[in-house]
């Protein structure tokens, strides 16, 4: 338990590196609603966290250049810190002498959205378990379209899968071939349907005479023969990449050759992305990809089990780690609390997410609210009503995330530390209000840190890794998690709600002593201000397990650090369940907001 | 200063006088009867498509003149416009001219003119997109409609359309293009005025709506509004004076003027932190309203 309530204060440390050649950076995460950008500078000889911002991405209409929301970023962070970065409008790179400019920049986005793959291939259905372990945490969205093999669609029904095909505007075309040699016109038929669909996403040209575009690349993954076979009937139209077939040994190089797909096809999309490509230091990746990567670097250098959290407007995505290596992906990347609401609510229903919200909301005010997002793209909620949709929405998209296909996250035990990220948990209008979104999605058994990088660069510290592993470890250890909301202890039995499940004896440096009695079914802050430090001893009931088993005593072996919110005491149980009486529901929500809120003591 | 208006593709509503070039598309054995280069009128047959009931016109929906005439695909067309852009609709292209509900009328008894795009400045009821496509309209120009009726009247799920998740519905008979998006609001008095000095004149229609390219639903119609004042270019920028429109909350269709604008964020009336304008409103009030919320319309 001492290794695991230290984690907050081990995460604030730092660890002395020495900063390697590079002066200044900037750190760019474009998302698909708003550009958060960040200057990292030199301050007494350690990288910190200089200026943080975030303006609306421009990629449509009046603006269509994504180059003109990052440079309204660096327009907003020269007039926060005083540093020039731009001279007639164009960035300086690297650092004058004057100090203008920064000497690098690195891109994270998920501005386009991800990299659409249409499935195909007769491996898809029976390899799909391995497909899946294969793309987990790649920020790609899998199609599927039963596109015919011998041509005898009617008419109506080609015309019916051209106009499928064209709104989904697939990137690339991935065909699953079987692991051992199979009958020649297996494969052919499916090199087939992949050549009808290239023809089908030609543009219509006005005029015939214009030059036909290459089609839309096609990743292979099979036996040798069969690629020979499919690259044979693809290559007049479209490049063709072979990589192995599908087993459980050889799943990285078809992860390498989708994930290389993301820089060249999804973002190459954005207007203006080649002058935004042309001032960055590192291929741009995918932000959940560079999340993923802070989680892998906190779990390893503080040997505990990590969970970073990003709810975004159109997409979710979770990255686990644990302390032992393993990466536990999990990501949504259609579904979130903006443009992402309308999947989000195909996905977990209508009245999974409003059983969230306290206020009388019925379905026509939620698909007004994800309409209205959806078509306003940078609208924040206007009003509290619209902030309870929009963390209603979050809870959802965590636990959608959680439970993907092929995701692994949600048996990850203990979550020893969560951190929250993103523009929907960063700009919270209370700290409570992202801790209870992260308990009431990510449901954390145990004992769990949580922390909130309020200045949203983690996202981009993953990338920032790939130039330069010092500065990206020394900036997680110094501004990626900044503020401790508090460690959380989560208490699970059976008890009758109301009855003791928990007694927590505080000892404080000082030498005062506190005992709080913790009822079954409640959430409580306990007063452990930041800064302040003390020893904690659980005795929880027989029934009762804080994560080392039904009545197991525990004592910290180190002071516990208070975080804002104090140290929150979960014995709401596990999964959480929400009264199926709509007043006793809501009464329930209140409270416990109000609990973490700190309303009562008010 | 980086907050600049992005939810209309011409950073405002409505565009006084504009260039345009549009498609009409040909369904599958439609007749085109123009070539390129032709002069045609707003009012001009330019193909003829097989319906039910025999055959009936494709009418050019602008003045201006043919582009290309691409078989299976569309004839193009370009010519001089007033361009009003709505927030969201349904629908591919129409052509007709415009009409509004006499007066005092209820819009479930109300006659409905055969071809005719209804223009109704409030939420629109089911009842009446139900009436408009049984009676023949070819479109409706609406203020505001509650979500779930419209996706009643679609009988689609319209967060997976504006996401192209699912193909765009097969053109139905009717246009449906809501200026001020969901909910109960009101249509702006600027753009209301418009419709009104055009009632009875030929507008062309399309409902496409794709959000993340910013592609609204538009109203063309031909020529120039110089009652309007001249048409000022894109950017347009939320900065002091600029005369916006409020998107949503409680101040939704409130107009007002920019008076100033902070340095620092402050808290908003959900609660959270942002930048905010302090805006005169034309009822006399004077409030602080986050940057995300405003339009300019001036």
């Amino acid at each position: 338990m001492g290794a695991t309530t230290s984690a907050a204060q081990s995460l604030h440390a730092g660890h002395g590196r020495q900063p390697s050649a590079a002066r200044s950076l900037l750190l760019i995460d474009c998302g698909s609603a708003y550009t958060k950008m960040a200057l990292v500078g030199l301050v007494e000889n350690r990288y910190r966290l200089l200026a943080s911002v975030a303006v609306p991405t421009t990629l449509a209409a009046p603006q269509a250049d994504i180059m003109i929301g990052v440079r309204n970023a660096m327009s907003e962070i020269e007039q926060i810190t005083g540093r020039v970065l731009l001279r007639a409008g164009q960035p300086i790179l690297p650092e004058d002498e004057d100090g203008s400019g920064v000497d690098a920049a690195v891109l994270v986005s998920s501005a386009m959205g991800p990299l659409r793959l249409m499935t195909l291939g007769p491996g898809r259905e029976s390899l799909a378990m391995l497909l899946q372990r294969a793309l987990s945490g790649l920020f790609i969205q899998l199609e599927t379209q039963q596109v015919p093999t011998d041509g005898a669609l009617a008419e109506g029904d080609l015309h019916r899968l051209a106009a499928h095909l064209r709104a989904v505007q697939p990137h690339a075309a991935l065909i699953i071939g079987a692991p051992v040699p199979t009958p020649n016109n297996v494969i052919a038929a499916a090199a087939q349907s992949a050549a009808q669909m290239i023809d089908m996403l030609q543009p219509a040209a006005m005029d015939v005479s214009y030059p036909r575009p290459p089609g839309i690349p096609v990743i292979f993954s099979g036996t040798p023969a069969d690629a020979q076979t499919v690259t044979a009937m693809l290559q007049a139209r479209t490049s063709v990449q072979s990589v192995d077939a599908l087993s459980p040994s050889t799943l990285s190089p078809l992860t390498r050759a989708v994930s290389a797909l993301y820089d060249g096809y999804a973002l190459r999309e954005a207007p203006g992305f080649a002058a935004l490509r042309r001032i960055v230091a590192t291929p741009p990746i995918a932000t959940v990809t560079s999340l993923g990567g802070v989680a892998r670097f906190l779990a390893h250098h503080f040997q505990m089990n990590v969970v970073a959290v990003d709810v975004g407007a159109s997409s979710t995505e979770l990255a686990g780690a644990t302390a032992g290596g393993e990466y536990l992906p999990a990501v949504h990347p259609t579904a979130g609390v903006g443009a992402g609401g309308g999947q989000l609510a195909r996905a977990v229903g209508t009245e999974n997410i409003l059983r969230w919200v306290t206020a009388p909301v019925d379905e026509d005010d939620l698909r007004e609210y994800i309409l209205t997002h959806l078509i306003r793209q940078r609208l924040l909620p206007a009003t509290p009503l619209a902030l309870e949709i929009q963390y209603a929405m979050a809870r959802e998209a965590i636990r959608l995330a959680m439970h993907a296909p092929g995701t692994r996250v949600a048996g990850l035990h203990p979550m020893d530390i969560v951190l929250g990220t993103g523009g929907v948990l960063a700009h919270v209008a209370h700290p409570a209000d992202a801790a209870l979104i992260m308990l009431d999605g990510l449901q954390p058994r145990g004992i769990t840190s949580l922390v909130l990088d309020s200045a949203q660069i983690a996202g981009m510290l993953g990338n920032l890794a790939m130039l330069s592993p010092d500065i990206a470890a020394e900036l997680s250890s110094n501004d990626a998690v900044p503020l401790l909301l508090g460690s959380v202890i989560a208490a699970e039995g059976d008890a009758p709600e109301g009855q003791l499940a928990l007694r927590i004896v505080l000892e404080f440096l000082d030498g005062r002593q506190q005992v709080a009695e913790i009822a079954n079914g409640s959430l409580v802050r306990l007063p452990v201000a930041p800064g302040e430090h003390a020893l904690l001893s659980l005795y929880p009931a027989p029934n009762v397990d804080i994560g080392l088993g039904p009545g197991q005593h525990a004592r910290s072996s180190e002071p516990v650090e208070g975080g804002v919110l104090g140290l929150i005491v979960d014995a709401r149980g596990r999964p959480l369940r929400l009264a199926a009486d709509p007043e006793m529901r809501v009464e329930q929500l209140r409270t416990w907001r109000k609990a973490l809120r700190g309303e009562d003591e008010s | 200063m980086s907050n600049v208006a992005l939810d209309y593709p011409l950073g405002r509503p409505i565009a006084p006088a504009i260039t345009v070039r549009r498609r009409r598309p040909l369904p599958p054995g439609a007749v085109a009867r123009v070539q390129a280069g032709n002069g045609v009128n707003a009012l001009q047959p330019i193909a003829e498509i097989t319906t039910q009931h025999g055959r009936a016109p494709v009418l050019a929906g602008i003045d201006g003149r043919v582009v290309a005439v691409t078989p299976g695909v569309g004839i193009f067309l370009e010519g001089v416009a007033t361009l009003l852009q709505g927030m969201i609709g349904i629908g591919e292209s129409a052509a007709g001219p415009l009409a509004f509900l006499p007066q005092g009328e209820s819009p479930a008894v109300a006659l409905i003119p055969r071809g005719a795009i209804l223009v109704y400045p409030q939420p629109v009821p089911l009842t009446l997109l139900q009436r408009a496509a049984a009676h023949g309209a070819v479109g409706v120009i609406a203020a505001s409609a509650s979500a779930l009726e419209l996706e009643s009247f679609a009988r689609a799920d319209i967060s997976a359309v504006l996401e192209w998740r699912i193909p765009l519905p097969v053109p139905g008979p009717l246009v449906v293009i809501l200026t001020e998006g969901l909910g109960n609001a009101a249509m702006q008095a600027d753009m209301l005025a418009v419709l009104r000095r055009r009632e009875g004149e030929m507008a062309l229609i399309n409902g496409v709506s794709h959000p993340r390219q910013n592609m609204r639903p538009e109203v063309l119609l031909s020529g120039a509004d110089t009652s309007l004042g001249e048409y000022v270019p894109q950017p347009v920028l939320l900065r002091r004076g600029a005369l916006v429109r409020v998107a949503a909350g409680t101040h939704r269709g409130s107009r007002g003027m920019i008076r100033h604008i902070p340095a620092h964020s402050a808290i908003d009336a959900a609660g959270l932190r942002t930048r905010c304008a302090i805006i005169d409103l034309e009822n006399g009030e004077r409030v602080s309203l986050p940057l995300h919320l405003l339009d300019v319309v001036g």
